[in-house]
């Protein structure tokens, strides 16, 4: 088993193109298309560390503050995601409850912890199988985009539902925190360079 | 280095062996997908892009569902929820619906069409390399089949306090769904690098 960096081969990271990458030649880039070589994203960890914090500070304001209210003849009920859940839950949409649950508090959470577990795990400070960091990476990368879908219903909610004081939906300061998690949970996502989960393994078995 | 392909979640170096079609060559160590032989040809992608760009425009011009709600009847297209998110000043919520429901999708397919009318008609602008890169991008912002999802959620809320009627936006907006994702299915990438090359070489 064979690393293309242990080989001097870089794999450029917009078009795919293997190149030969002499050592002693700094800030190369691709012929084919002209993006910097690397063999790996550039401080990877640090950045992912870095979305993955902020998002899990965002998650506070998120689930405390009200993510849209509700007026009904003059009276304004604000909800959390969470109220929001629990209302549609009582209202016998126990379907569409359970997935605005999965989607807007289970996921990014699932997210945040499986990737900093990952993180963990590939600076040592705790074990998961190579195999298992994989999957559960793929996982949180194919999931990833899901999250967005409770603010997609509010935009359509708020377009429709709009008749003054009579009855009308609209967005709270919630929203906005809740779409900075989605963004920094898919930019971390994004940062993170799965190969390190190899390198990793490569450095073990060297021991 | 042809005889050779690298992983890209584990960078194994493997032996690239020619396979058959519709068959896919998975990372020996990582199980990832290495390379596939079900590629669309740059016409195909051509002609799926165009289509989906007039399902774009009809899908935005035509409402996706009118609403009769205390006797008041009204309509919604696709970009309507994000201009309403926009004049309540929630500009960055706003801003992302539009980009990821909207935005997104619309470039992803413009700059694909441009890419396969470049290549095809072999001519080599500096802009192809940028092209293909956007086209890169945007893959992973395009989220139509999450706000198909939200859009169905939405009309089940909305179903108990008022009558819903689907239109011909609704419509269009599916078949874009479906277009978009065999586009995604069907599309490699590595096909346009190499046949870009290959018109650079004959133009030198």
């Amino acid at each position: 088993m064979q690393n293309a960096k242990d080989n001097q081969i870089a794999k450029c990271h917009e078009c795919n193109l293997l190149i030969s990458v002499k050592q002693d030649v700094k800030r190369q880039r691709c012929p084919r298309c002209f993006t910097r070589v690397h063999f790996r994203i550039p401080r990877s960890i640090q950045k992912t560390w870095a979305y993955l914090i902020s998002a899990a500070i965002m998650m506070i304001p998120a689930n405390f503050l009200p993510i849209s209210t509700l007026t009904s003849t003059g009276q304004e009920t604000p909800d959390t995601i969470m109220s929001g859940t629990i209302a549609l839950a009582q209202s016998d949409n126990l379907g569409i409850a359970i997935i605005i649950f999965v989607a807007s508090i289970l996921v990014p959470l699932f997210k945040i912890i499986g990737l900093m577990l990952i993180l963990l795990s590939v600076q040592n400070k705790i074990f998961i199988s190579a195999k298992r960091k994989l999957l559960l990476f793929n996982a949180i990368h194919w999931i990833g985009k899901w999250s967005i879908m409770d603010l997609f219903v509010i935009s359509i909610m708020v377009a429709v539902i709009n008749r003054g004081n009579l009855l009308s939906v609209d967005p709270g300061y919630g929203a906005t925190c809740f779409g900075l998690v989605v963004v920094l949970t898919i930019l971390a996502a994004e940062s993170f360079d799965t190969r390190l989960i190899w390198d990793l393994n490569h450095k073990n078995e060297r021991k | 280095m042809s005889n050779i392909s690298v992983c890209n979640k584990c960078d194994l170096i493997v032996d690239h062996i020619a396979i058959a079609k519709n068959k896919h060559a998975h990372c020996p160590r990582c199980n990832s997908l290495l390379y596939t032989n079900t590629l669309f040809s740059i016409s195909t992608i051509l002609a799926l892009s165009i289509t989906g760009l007039i399902l774009v425009v009809i899908a935005n011009v035509f409402p996706m569902f009118t609403i009769t709600m205390l006797g008041v009847e009204d309509s919604a297209t696709l970009i309507q929820g994000a201009w309403v998110l926009f004049q309540k000043k929630f500009y960055f919520v706003g801003l992302l619906v539009i980009f990821c429901s909207f935005i997104a999708p619309f470039l992803f397919l413009s700059c694909l069409a441009q890419v396969c009318l470049l290549l095809l008609t072999k001519r080599n602008t500096p802009q192809l390399i940028l092209l293909l890169k956007l086209v890169n991008f945007f893959t992973e912002w395009s989220m139509l089949e999450v706000y198909l999802v939200s859009f169905l959620i939405a009309v089940f809320k909305l179903s108990d306090i008022a009558d819903i009627e689907f239109q011909l936006g609704l419509l269009s907006f599916v078949s874009l769904m479906f277009i978009s994702s065999l586009i995604m299915y069907g599309l490699n990438l590595e096909l346009f690098w190499q046949k870009m090359e290959k018109n650079a070489k004959r133009e030198r």
